[in-house]
């Protein structure tokens, strides 16, 4: 007894060594990223917090079941020469298996005391559930592959047999749904728990017999899965082929080597992160971080890559092959990237797959309707696969140089840190509006990291280049290398041509550094790692091409959109609504059907806030819980997300310094004026929401008869205060067959096509010149919308000979997928509720039923609500601020006020 | 006309606070076997390493061919053949496409051996290399060696850890090529008994210095073995075995000396009657008892 006691002492010993390294690697960099994305973002933004929390989590879980070898190396199994001691399988199995389930369970509990403490816990996105769902899945996730790597020596063929299980599995769990599902839930949860008990189970005793096969040398299989593995296909016996030169031999045996790590590495995350951790709905929340994140992990690639890449240089027969060292890193980075072409390839590809299979279905149709013309040019498509391969490459040499020069690595954090630091407002923050330091927000991120890399990378090139000379000379060519980079950096921003010039040394860099790698590693002291410029040639070329074909296209697009603002501002011109703002708020005033003292609050209210960017955040913030307190229909969940808002509340002048870190873009004056939106627009959602979960029946109603009443007098176009409506009674029709066009007077202000916005609009910051074309695409795109929208007025009003024709179908009905989630959800009450009302009315649905489906214009700022019955239409225009235009309209139609934006 | 095709000067390498050469000068002629023996740690594999390039000289100069290989990889290791101990193939291969890749490199590459050489030593060509066996390994490891047929092969251990018939099977290789191509060889190995078969001259290296080198059979008739008579209490005797010139090594032995010496029998037997000694026997030599005599701990020399 005594014995088992201390060697199962010695077990838990060594494992706890082996395991906590692990653990405490993953636990450092769970931390360190947690407070990245706690200090770097809104504290809204709890989204990718979750998400990287769920991937550590699964990341921890796969990492457990590895242990070292004989020869020290993490292999996924046993070690051998465990096997060997007098021990139990119990005490091989069991034991480790409660360790590192335990190391699991405390990594969970860590995380969530790391995310309560840097956020609120528990809250939509991460509560209670959550942490049990990652549990679940972690926990089974750590089991099977546990069961894989411990069984996979002595079960033959484990790979079918745990491909059968899994599909027994997964037509078990259909079959109980199938079966439970309709009569009672509480069966359903059971089978579903019992089925998992016994996969559990199954898994354990896998792993169990896996290691006392081991420990007994018994080889055991299955003569069916046997007989089917035969019938699978064998690989190919080998591929002769003769190699012309060193580098083409290198390049094919590096890339049958390791090109398939990334990709492989990456549809494994693609795959976890997709099922284990990502659900529909996170799509209404912000596409474009999750987006990020997947990216985010696309960038990872070229560090496992360099692994695989080190791999190959682990071994010395390479270094003893008659080929220079170049020869071997010209291999190697020809290999690495096109394996990285693969990988960006498959992103994609699963992406849109997942975009597709799981993302699509689930999403409103307002979402997938978009109309992008201009992305969809084939010379922009051509566009964006080229810079996708230019800017994919640029990032994975960058990795390279930042890998093979590790203080180049740590250079990278200082500055960043130091820059996060700067950038997050710190320095605004004492200095005050308009103070010394402001100016350094504006200063692009990576324009700092550019300018790092170009530095360090001339440096290597000036020293590689230029005999060594002592500490004066060696001082002087710092400074001088340190003013051309600045000097560099500063004339691509003026000059775009300049670019060319960090693009080539930032790109041709890595060959050289991975080329002195070598050459170190071969003892090549003599030559110096010759100056890569058969690469500096090759990327010259590419990079020249390809700014080429990005100045060609832009000034198609450019002439494009000049031809395209002349054309709205003549059709403009002849509109009836364009006014010059002033006339059009005097003529609002005039006509408006609401008291004009709420007019002149909401313009107040929004002249009194023209940061818009603090506005929006809080109305995007708003909107998301109402949107979920409506899909909930509980006002009590309702409270529950108000709560959250009510983290704004708190906001004092004592706290402010603290909370400047989270919320990096607003100063004091932005959190009164912050404070004051926050109260007016959660009282407004609060009466919206509630009024409308009560009494959606009677506001209906009320709401038609209003449009009977209140409007019906109204023949060509009447303005309020934010909106202008245009109604097109038809005659002799009954009153709810009419059409009601609620326009925005802003809009049509807008609709002078402010000509140097929209050209100069976000291109003037350094970033902007990497994505002019996407940005002109979408200008293009917005103009086009907007040239539609008036089209749509023109025809709605007569203006246009179209106009006698009916309208076509699904043509002037489009968005361009930024719908407020919100709005869309309000609106679609709306519409439900009048097509309700219509259903009611004549008793049965009309024939050509779909029809009622509401579609929705989004012109940018402005909002189209059209549905349709088989005879008349009704279309509703909003504002962007179309939350408060919705609430003006609902309360006026039911005569009460407006909500105070005090 | 002989030349020399490896020629290192004073060369010297420290690893840390171990000095791995000390000081070693070396010059290999054209077309002939030498054999590079040693016990572990004695540098052997260091030296090898840098005939090869794959280490630079700290200090003291190596050049193979004329040219420094650690400047000049390229060219110097065109002309080298090389199978280190730790046959440091790449494993994920198989025998054929590892035989097509190191024809790239080289271009005197002779296919036609390669496959002979297959053949003969039975490597499947489909096979990977990380699923043969260590005869296997190195078999194919000698064969992308001398495939190219190179002016210097070099061949590190080959023959540790294998079995009789691998042994033989490169043993036999590495003659054929030293008749066929007049390549100099430079052949390190612990077993001995092969070495003193296969190589025409013999380097001994101890302690990072060079103790031996020469023809096997000079080397031999330099280390004569006599069992000897002699009476230890004699001051005359004791003085003589402590500081004997011409002794590299005594032994007590069943009550009689063995002395090693250099000396030939009648010079021998002078020296013992001027002690009051005889020689009783006259032992054997092979290369094992040089090594032996040289580099063992009870050595008196130096």
């Amino acid at each position: 007894m005594n014995r088992i006691f201390e060697t199962s002492k010695a077990i838990i010993k060594e494992e706890f060594r082996l395991q906590l390294i692990a653990a405490l690697w993953t636990a450092a960099l769970f931390v360190l990223t947690m407070i990245a994305i706690r200090f770097t973002n809104n504290l809204a933004e709890l989204l990718p917090a979750v998400m990287v929390t769920g991937f550590y989590i699964f990341a921890f879980g796969f990492v457990l079941p590895w242990q070292t070898n004989n020869h020290g190396h993490l292999t996924p199994g046993y070690c051998r020469y465990n096997l060997n001691l007098p021990l139990h399988t119990w005490q091989l199995t069991v034991l480790p298996f409660i360790l590192r389930l335990s190391l699991l369970l405390g990594f969970i509990g860590l995380t969530t005391i790391a995310f309560a403490a840097l956020y609120k816990f528990p809250n939509v996105h991460y509560n209670w559930n959550t942490v049990i769902d990652y549990t679940e899945k972690s926990t089974l996730l750590y089991i099977g592959l546990q069961a894989f790597a411990w069984s996979r020596e002595s079960f033959k063929n484990v790979f079918l047999w745990l491909g059968v299980a899994c599909l027994a599995c997964a037509v078990a769990f259909q079959g109980i749904f199938k079966l439970f599902t309709v009569h009672s839930i509480t069966y359903y949860w059971l089978a579903v728990a019992l089925l998992l008990a016994l996969t559990v189970a199954l898994l354990l005793a896998l792993a169990f017999f896996g290691v006392r096969n081991l420990q007994r040398g018994v080889i055991f299989s299955l003569p069916g899965l046997d007989m089917l593995a035969r019938l699978l296909p064998k690989p190919k016996g080998y591929n002769q082929q003769s190699f012309e030169t060193p580098e083409h031999a290198l390049f094919v045996q590096t890339w049958k080597r390791t090109w398939y790590i990334m990709p492989s590495c990456l549809v494994f995350f693609l795959v976890l992160v997709s099922i284990l951790i990502f659900k529909p709905e996170y799509y209404h929340y912000n596409f474009l971080n999750l987006t990020a994140i997947f990216l985010g992990m696309c960038l990872t690639l070229p560090l496992i890559g360099i692994i695989s890449i080190q791999r190959v240089e682990r071994n010395r027969y390479f270094y003893n092959m008659p080929a220079p060292s170049y020869i071997i890193s010209r291999a190697r980075l020809k290999a690495f990237c096109l394996s990285f072409a693969v990988s960006l390839g498959i992103g994609v590809f699963g992406l849109f797959t997942i975009y597709k299979l799981f993302l699509a279905p689930n999403l409103p149709n307002v979402l997938l309707n978009s109309q992008p013309n201009y992305f969809n040019q084939p010379v922009v498509v051509i566009w964006f696969v080229a810079a996708a391969i230019v800017w994919a490459y640029a990032i994975a040499f960058t990795i390279i140089t930042a890998y093979y020069q590790r203080y180049l690595l740590f250079t990278f954090f200082v500055i960043a840190a130091g820059f996060i630091m700067l950038r997050s407002g710190l320095m605004s923050s004492l200095h005050g509006p308009g103070g010394l330091f402001r100016d350094l927000k504006s200063v692009p991120f990576w324009n700092i990291m550019l300018f790092a890399i170009m530095f360090l990378a001339l440096a290597k090139y000036s020293s590689a280049l230029t005999a060594k000379g002592g500490y004066v000379k060696k001082t002087a060519r710092i400074i001088s290398l340190f003013i051309a980079a600045a000097l560099i950096c500063f004339a691509c921003l003026f000059l775009r041509f300049m670019l060319l010039i960090p693009a080539v040394i930032i790109i041709s860099y890595p060959a050289y550094a991975l080329c002195r790698n070598i050459s170190n590693k071969r003892h090549e002291q003599a030559i110096d790692a010759p100056l890569p410029c058969r690469t500096i040639l090759i990327v010259t070329v590419l990079f020249s091409l390809f700014a080429s074909f990005s100045y060609l296209t832009e000034s198609i697009l450019k002439n494009r959109l000049t031809q395209q603002v002349k054309a709205c501002k003549e059709i403009t011109a002849s509109c009836p609504w364009r006014y010059p703002e002033q006339n059009i708020m005097r003529y609002a005033l005039k006509n408006a059907p609401f008291p004009k003292m709420l007019l002149l609050q909401i313009e107040k209210f929004k002249k009194s806030n023209p940061k818009s960017n603090t506005y929006a955040m809080i109305k995007s913030v708003l909107s998301k819980l109402c949107y979920k307190s409506n899909n909930s229909s509980s006002l009590k969940q309702l409270e529950f997300y108000l709560q959250i808002s009510a983290k704004y509340a708190s906001i004092s002048s004592s706290r402010l310094r603290r909370l400047i870190f989270g919320l990096p873009a607003l100063d004091q004056a932005d959190f009164k004026q912050l404070e004051q939106i926050k109260l007016s627009l959660r009282e407004l959602f609060r009466n919206i929401l509630v009024q409308r979960i009560n009494t959606q029946v009677r506001v209906t109603n009320e709401m038609i008869k209003s449009f009977k009443a209140g409007f019906g007098f109204i023949s060509e176009a009447a303005f309020s205060n934010n909106q202008t409506l245009l109604i097109n009674r038809k005659a002799q029709q009954p009153p709810e067959n009419i059409s009601l066009v609620p326009v925005p007077y802003s809009s049509a202000g807008y609709l002078d096509f402010r000509k140097r916005y929209i050209i100069k609009r976000r291109t003037q910051s350094f970033e902007s010149k990497f994505l002019m074309i996407p940005i002109l695409c979408s200008s293009l795109d917005y103009i086009d919308t907007r040239k539609r929208y008036i089209d749509s007025l023109l025809f709605i009003l007569h203006q246009k000979d179209e106009s006698k024709k009916s309208l076509p179908e699904g043509k002037d009905f489009f968005v361009d997928g930024s719908f407020p989630v919100s709005c869309n959800a309000i609106l679609e009450s709306i519409v439900s509720i009048a097509n309700r009302q219509y259903k009611i009315k004549n008793r049965t649905a009309p024939d050509n039923i779909n029809q009622l489906v509401p579609r929705y214009l989004n012109l940018s700022e402005t909002y189209l609500l059209g549905f349709k019955s088989h005879e008349d239409n009704i279309y509703m225009f909003f504002h962007k601020n179309t939350l408060e235009n919705i609430a003006l309209i609902e309360k006026s139609f039911r005569g009460s006020s407006l909500p105070s934006c005090k | 006309m002989m030349h020399n095709i490896v020629e290192i000067s004073k060369l010297s390498r420290n690893f840390q606070a171990t000095k791995a050469l000390d000081n070693i000068s070396l010059e290999l002629d054209t077309g002939k076997v030498y054999g590079l023996v040693g016990e572990n740690g004695a540098g052997k594999s260091t030296l090898i390493k840098h005939i090869i390039g794959a280490l630079q000289p700290q200090i003291g100069s190596v050049k193979v061919f004329g040219k420094s290989p650690a400047q000049y990889p390229v060219e110097v290791l065109s002309k080298i053949g090389y199978l280190s101990e730790e046959r440091d193939l790449p494993m994920w291969m198989r025998a054929r496409e590892f035989m097509d890749h190191t024809e790239a490199f080289f271009p005197d590459w002779d296919m036609g051996l390669a496959c002979d050489l297959m053949q003969k030593f039975h490597i499947d060509p489909k096979l990977k290399i990380k699923n043969m066996s260590r005869g296997q390994k190195a078999r194919t490891g000698l064969i992308a060696a001398v495939s190219h047929r190179p002016e210097l092969l070099v061949l590190d251990e080959p023959s540790s850890g294998l079995d009789v018939m691998a042994r033989y099977d490169i043993l036999s290789e590495v003659v054929n090529t030293a008749a066929s191509s007049r390549s100099t060889i430079l052949f390190s190995s612990h077993l001995l008994d092969e070495v003193e078969r296969v190589t025409d001259d013999i380097i001994m290296i101890h302690q990072g210095k060079i103790i031996l080198t020469g023809h096997v059979d000079a080397i031999k008739s330099r280390n004569n073995r006599y069992l000897t008579a002699l009476d230890s209490e004699n001051e005359k005797v004791e003085e003589y075995l402590k500081t004997g010139k011409n002794i590299i090594r005594a032994v007590r032995k069943d009550g009689e000396w063995l002395l090693v010496t250099p000396l030939s029998h009648d010079a021998f037997a002078a020296e013992m009657k001027a002690l009051g000694g005889t020689i009783t026997e006259k032992l054997p030599c092979s290369l094992e008892n040089v090594f032996i005599d040289h580099c063992s701990l009870e050595n008196h020399h130096e």
